[in-house]
């Protein structure tokens, strides 16, 4: 290991390490602008420049990011030559700035302005003019201001060779290159928000957050984002009970220190004005005490009347962990009995329990997001990342850039195809190609040996010699990771992909397992789930044997019209959430809960680690939006109005405590501690702390569940559907997001080329579904498997209606 | 003196056609390399005859050869031979002369540095201003193809090569190796960081080799005659070969000439009428913009790469512009440095946003609102700026200010203490560009 002197301290670094990343281990701050430790030191700004002085005792200067560390080196930032160049530096990044820190966004978390003060320019001493640029409209997220760039070349690094974008580079040359996109128009990655974390400068901004406030007006939260299971890490900005923006906060063990575009521009959410903010009962407003009071007894009284069974307490996916627990602790004493399921969707129900019993069977170490990039052969089956798990997709992406190799068997990849393997893969069939990959694994000669029907052609499947292919890098490969979806898998796929990476275990390998579950906590929900509940639970509902229900942050798309209608029969239906829907209109009792950044809680991501949160703002309405005018109304209370809104598990906590007196509403961490208490899986709860990388679950905590999922249909029942995610516009929160939408489009069914032409399609089709016709946008796309059809899940979709059900299609002209 | 690189004629000025090349004993050294020399032997020879790159940086050539991975050390890939012909470096017009006159000797250069280095294919990186000259050289490839002197079977050997012309998008700092190997590859025309080097990594990260087109026309001389021979054509005892020698600016008559290297420069401004209208000689550039002045004392310095160090210049491209007694090597200066600020690829700060800097200083010490602090500022500033730069690109444009302050010290200060620029205007106009 090397040692070296780095400003008088002595310190040893691994072998390979640039002087930066020493100084930063030796406590000294190099500065640096286009230096990033993900995106490489190419040594453009030249503001590392420090003095080295080598073995043979001659001193010279150098750039700190593109010098490695040498046993003996003897490095120095404080010398005059050093400090010259970066004051000269500073001054040749100020010839051309604008200056304009009084309007830029940047301001107070801005790296030139930092550096600047920090090298003491003040005075200029130049007088040329400064050369400026015209701006481009570059959607709805980011806002463009090129006179202020300081050609670090950091966005393009990014944008193209980290994320694979191809749309926005850097062109031109002199003090005039100029970084944007060929023309003028949304840009099309789905990480395009890192530019404005990235940019040094206040090139890139947050349109969204644009002259709201400064950085240091802000309440800034720790939290994790809600809207996939990958659980990237950011700070939610709010300031006057308005939530302004989500930033990107680092995890190591996570995202690293990037973020998906949903999940720093979905935030639109929590100060929708259609948000519903007051406590209501029985149709009319009401104090949370009076509402309690009311849900309590009647809960009480049905358990008495008809017994604990006749109720069904249902959460979702987008409920914390708490929130889960308290509901749990409901059915408790003297609700014992009641019902409980820890999901709103059946089919998701079942894919999220049936995926982590496969993880738990499997014995394999979790594929966490850290270990995505890390691996030297990755998998990726049944899932388009960059829909359902974006941040796991550009993870993906770096295993081929660092000469890994990238396989993906599924339908409708279209962000890994041009660095990855990829083969169409009907999810009817994905179980036998995973099959056939264990059994290359095994050595044997292919998968034509396991009857895999060898069709070689990317429409209904991977070539024989693709999944010898890849069997044969799993084994090999030194760390193997396979990623599996759930949303796409059938019950055979599911347990496939387990066997698969028992296989790669017994051949000797240390493969890493991972799925992609729904919402921000299905590990979580799935965690807790002691069976499919939900599909009994909605059964009874219908049959009329559910009389009281309390529904959790629910949606009710999954269920149908009959479920629905039911639910308006019940004696009793107590709703708890942040948005507005049918459900919050149907409840008798309504209790307005929190969202995300305004709660503390945990979720567990989709590869088992627990990340605590802590609340960005106190919830409520935004200040602004009570008022008309310049000044604050002139209203004396307590408290502002509409801000009287509980964390979901709180209110769950008290509702406990009117229905069955004791004990009383713990406090989080009471709750936490009792659930630790009573499962090991929860013990890492106790000291689950906000800002940290959180803790792994204990996989070998999980109970064994009984779980069927059904094998899908087989390829020939026609053109099969299939619901999916996509990267913008069918999340549930950030769709309400009106920038959000913008950017997203409306939606388009995904159809192979042979299949549309079979159809003589032009840019729609109607479908015959469930009972009912959909017209929808549909688009062709060479790697989906032909007799599938892929449909965003934020089509109107009748529920009830099987993953892979085959459909009736006809084309439509689109206007 | 016996022509060496232009000695193939063509007719009425035209480029010498193949018959007329081989009419000078052309591709008689390729015969005798494929029959009777290996790789290991021709590298040998080029490293003794003395060769150094005629692209401005002077690298000994043999030397360069042999860091290409050859032998067993290959691992059985291509590995390019890139011509680097992309001339724009101010007052630079010979491998222009070479192509018009004689393109062959580039391609017979070519074929047998190829052959020393194993090579697979080679390319040449022509500059986009030269349509005419690539035509020519295309033409001349067809006819050596057509000759079987390129293709699957070179002169009836097992070897396959062929020569393929790739015409720049522009640019200048097309010229420096890596950018240039960049804008091969399609990509923004930016330097590469070295390590790795191009014998190791180049072209689409295989082992390339990058040549100046002179250079290149020096092989096939070597390869038939011996590196004795060579090293006997120079006029001085360290020098070897010819050189094509160039003058322009204040010059009587501005030409191309080739002669022993090792001329001194009173031989060759004699041969081309002196300076013009009789004026004095103040100094001149000698080998491109990036090499410092060399003024009347230098008049009998040998032409030659480590005479010219000696005295603190370089040669670099042989090629000099003339500076007389009426025109202020200020206002020279600034119009180098307008040229290397336009030129700059934009990548690192000293160079991208310094060198602007110092065109504005030079513009206010040339306009007579410069101060004494200015003149330790430009001088301080160019310090930081040269040998802190991703490329050579600056530290290039450094070197006229630094022989500004070397040579022409008293006339600044009179820049700065008349108010004004002391030289009389005649001829100022024609050095004023305007700021792109």
């Amino acid at each position: 290991m090397p040692e070296i002197l780095f400003d008088g301290r002595r310190v040893e670094v691994e072998p390979g390490t640039n002087l930066v990343e020493a100084g930063r281990i030796a406590g000294v701050p190099v500065p640096v602008f286009c230096y990033h430790k993900d995106l490489g030191a190419v040594g453009a700004c030249r503001v590392c420049a420090c003095t080295v002085k080598g073995g043979d005792g001659k001193s010279r200067t150098v750039m700190a990011c593109m010098t490695t560390a040498q046993d003996g080196m003897e490095v120095t930032t404080l010398d005059k030559a050093s400090v010259a160049l970066r004051k000269y530096v500073v001054e040749w990044l100020m010839v051309n700035h604008p200056h304009d820190c009084p309007i830029c966004d940047e301001g107070g978390e801005c790296q030139l302005q930092d550096l600047t003060i920090a090298c003491g320019h003040g005075q200029r001493r130049v007088s040329v003019p400064k050369r400026t640029f015209d701006n481009q409209y570059l959607g709805e997220f980011i806002q463009h201001e090129m006179n202020r760039c300081i050609t670090c070349y950091r966005c393009s690094r990014f944008y193209q060779e980290y994320a694979g974008g191809r749309d926005f580079s850097a062109t031109g040359s002199r003090d005039r290159v100029y970084f944007g996109r060929f023309e003028p128009g949304p840009l099309e990655s789905p990480f395009s928000g890192n530019l404005v974390e990235l940019c040094p400068t206040g090139v890139f901004t947050d349109k969204l957050f644009r002259y709201k406030s400064r950085v240091w007006d802000l309440e800034i939260g720790h939290s994790v984002c809600p809207h996939c299971s990958v659980g990237c890490n950011v700070h939610p900005g709010a300031r006057h009970r308005e939530l302004q923006r989500v930033r990107v906060r680092e995890n190591p063990a996570v995202n690293g220190v990037f973020l998906c575009d949903r999940g720093q521009f979905g935030h639109g959410y929590v100060n929708d004005p259609r948000r519903p903010l007051a406590v209501r009962s029985q149709g009319e407003p009401a104090t949370w005490e009076q509402a309690l009071g009311l849900a309590g007894a009647e809960l009480l009284s049905v358990a008495h009347q008809h017994g604990a069974s006749r109720l069904a307490f249902v959460a979702s996916t987008r409920a914390a962990v708490e929130t889960h627990l308290a509901l749990e602790a409901l059915a408790e004493g003297p609700l014992l009995g009641a019902r409980v399921a820890h999901f709103d969707d059946p089919e998701r129900e079942m894919r999220a329990i049936a995926a982590l019993q496969s993880l738990a069977a499997a014995g394999c170490d979790p594929l966490e997001q850290s270990d995505i990039a890390r691996c030297d052969v990755l998998l990726v089956a049944g899932t388009s990342l960059v829909d359902e798990a974006p941040l796991a997709a550009l993870a993906a992406r770096q295993v081929a850039r660092r000469g890994g190799k990238l396989f993906v068997l599924g339908a409708g990849e279209r962000y890994l195809d041009d660095v990855a393997r990829v083969a169409a893969v009907h999810p009817a069939r994905l179980a036998q190609e995973l099959k056939a990959v264990a059994a290359a694994i095994g050595g044997a000669a292919g998968g034509a040996e396991l009857g895999v029907r060898a069709t070689g052609t990317a429409g209904d499947g991977a070539a024989p010699d693709m999944t010898a292919a890849i069997g044969k890098a799993l084994a090999a490969a030194k760390r193997p990771g396979i990623l599996l979806g759930s949303d796409l898998l059938d019950g055979p796929a599911l347990a496939a992909g387990g066997a698969l990476a028992q296989a790669l275990k017994r051949s000797g390998a240390s493969p890493r397992l991972g799925f992609v579950f729904p919402g921000p906590n299905g590990f979580g929900a799935a965690a807790m789930s002691r069976g499919t509940a939900l599909g009994a639970i909605l059964a009874d509902l219908e049959a009329g044997k559910i009389k009281a229900a309390v529904l959790v942050e629910c949606e009710g798309g999954a269920w149908d019209a009959q479920q629905l209608a039911a639910l308006r029969n019940l004696e009793l239906l107590v709703v708890l959430d942040h948005l507005p829907g049918p459900l919050h209109e149907t409840a008798g009792v309504f209790l307005p809960t929190t969202a995300t950044y305004e709660s503390d809680g945990a979720f567990v991501n989709r590869a088992g680690r627990l990340q605590a949160f802590a609340r960005a703002r106190v919830p409520g309405a935004p200040v602004h939006s009570l008022f008309h005018g310049s000044s604050f109304p002139r209203d004396y209370r307590t408290a502002p109005p509409l801000s009287d809104v509980r964390m979901a598990w709180q209110a769950l906590e008290l509702l406990r405590e009117a229905a069955a007196g004791k004990p009383a509403a713990r406090s989080l961490a009471e709750l936490r501690a009792a659930s630790a208490r009573a499962n090991a899986l929860w013990a890492p709860l106790r000291h689950a702390t906000p800002g940290t990388e959180g803790t792994p679950l204990d996989l070998g905590t999980i109970a064994k569940v009984d779980v069927r999922v059904p094998a899908f249909a087989g390829e020939d029942q026609g053109l099969a559907a299939y619901r999916m995610d996509r990267t913008l516009g069918s999340e549930l929160l950030s769709r309400r997001s009106a920038p959000i939408l913008k950017m997203a489009g409306p939606p388009a069914a995904l159809i192979s080329p042979a299949d549309a032409g079979k159809l003589g399609m032009n840019g729609g089709l109607g479908l015959s579904v469930g009972g009912r016709t959909i017209e929808i946008a549909a688009r062709v796309h060479d790697l989906v498997p032909e007799g599938t059809l892929l449909v965003p899940r934020d089509v109107e979709w009748p529920a009830g209606v099987k993953q892979g059900s085959a459909v009736q299609v006809a084309a439509r002209v689109m206007a | 003196m016996t022509e060496v690189l232009l000695a193939a004629k063509g007719k009425d000025g035209a480029p010498a056609s193949l018959d007329e090349y081989r009419a000078a004993s052309g591709y008689e050294a390729l015969a005798r390399v494929l029959k009777d020399m290996k790789p290991a032997d021709l590298i040998q020879i080029a490293k003794d005859s003395g060769l150094r790159g005629r692209g401005g940086a002077g690298f000994p050539s043999g030397m360069k050869w042999s860091f290409v991975p050859a032998g067993d050390k290959a691992d059985g890939g291509p590995k390019y031979l890139v011509v680097n012909a992309d001339e724009m470096e101010p007052g630079t017009f010979k491998d222009r002369v070479i192509l018009e006159r004689n393109p062959h000797i580039l391609i017979e250069g070519v074929i047998i540095a190829a052959y020393a280095m194993e090579m697979t294919d080679g390319y040449v990186f022509i500059r986009r201003e030269y349509f005419k000259q690539a035509d020519i050289l295309e033409r001349a490839i067809d006819e050596a193809r057509a000759a079987g002197i390129l293709g699957p079977a070179v002169m009836g050997t097992r070897w396959t090569f062929d020569i393929h012309v790739h015409r720049s998008g522009g640019r200048y700092i097309c010229g420096e190796e890596t950018a240039l190997l960049n804008a091969f590859e399609g990509k923004k025309a930016q330097p590469r960081s070295k390590p790795p080097f191009p014998a190791a990594r180049g072209l689409w990260g295989r082992p390339t080799t990058v040549h100046n087109v002179e250079t290149l026309a020096c092989v096939p001389g070597i390869a038939r005659h011996g590196a004795q021979w060579f090293k006997g054509l120079a006029k001085n005892p360290e020098g070897a070969g010819t050189k094509l020698y160039g003058g322009s600016g204040r010059i009587e008559r501005p030409l191309c000439l080739e002669r022993p290297i090792g001329t001194t420069l009173r031989e060759l401004l004699d041969e081309m009428g002196g300076v013009r209208g009789g004026r004095k000689l103040l100094g001149v550039i000698p080998g491109g913009a990036s090499t410092p002045f060399l003024t009347p004392e230098h008049l009998d310095v040998p032409l030659d790469f480590e005479p010219v160090a000696k005295v603190g210049s370089r040669l670099g491209t042989g090629t000099f512009i003339v500076f007389s007694e009426d025109d202020c090597p200020v206002a020279g200066t600034l119009n180098l440095q307008r040229f290397f600020a336009r030129e700059s690829c934009g990548f690192c700060t000293p160079c991208r946003d310094g060198l602007p800097f110092g065109v504005d200083l030079l513009e206010r010490i040339e306009g007579g609102k410069g101060t004494m602090g200015d003149l330790e500022l430009l001088d301080d500033l160019f310090r930081n700026i040269g040998p802190n730069s991703f490329c050579a690109h600056a530290a290039g444009a450094a070197e006229p200010v630094k022989g500004l302050y070397q040579h022409f010290r008293g006339i600044l200060e009179d820049h700065v203490k008349q108010g004004r620029c002391p030289f009389p205007r005649p001829g100022a106009r024609e050095l004023e560009t305007a700021r792109a």
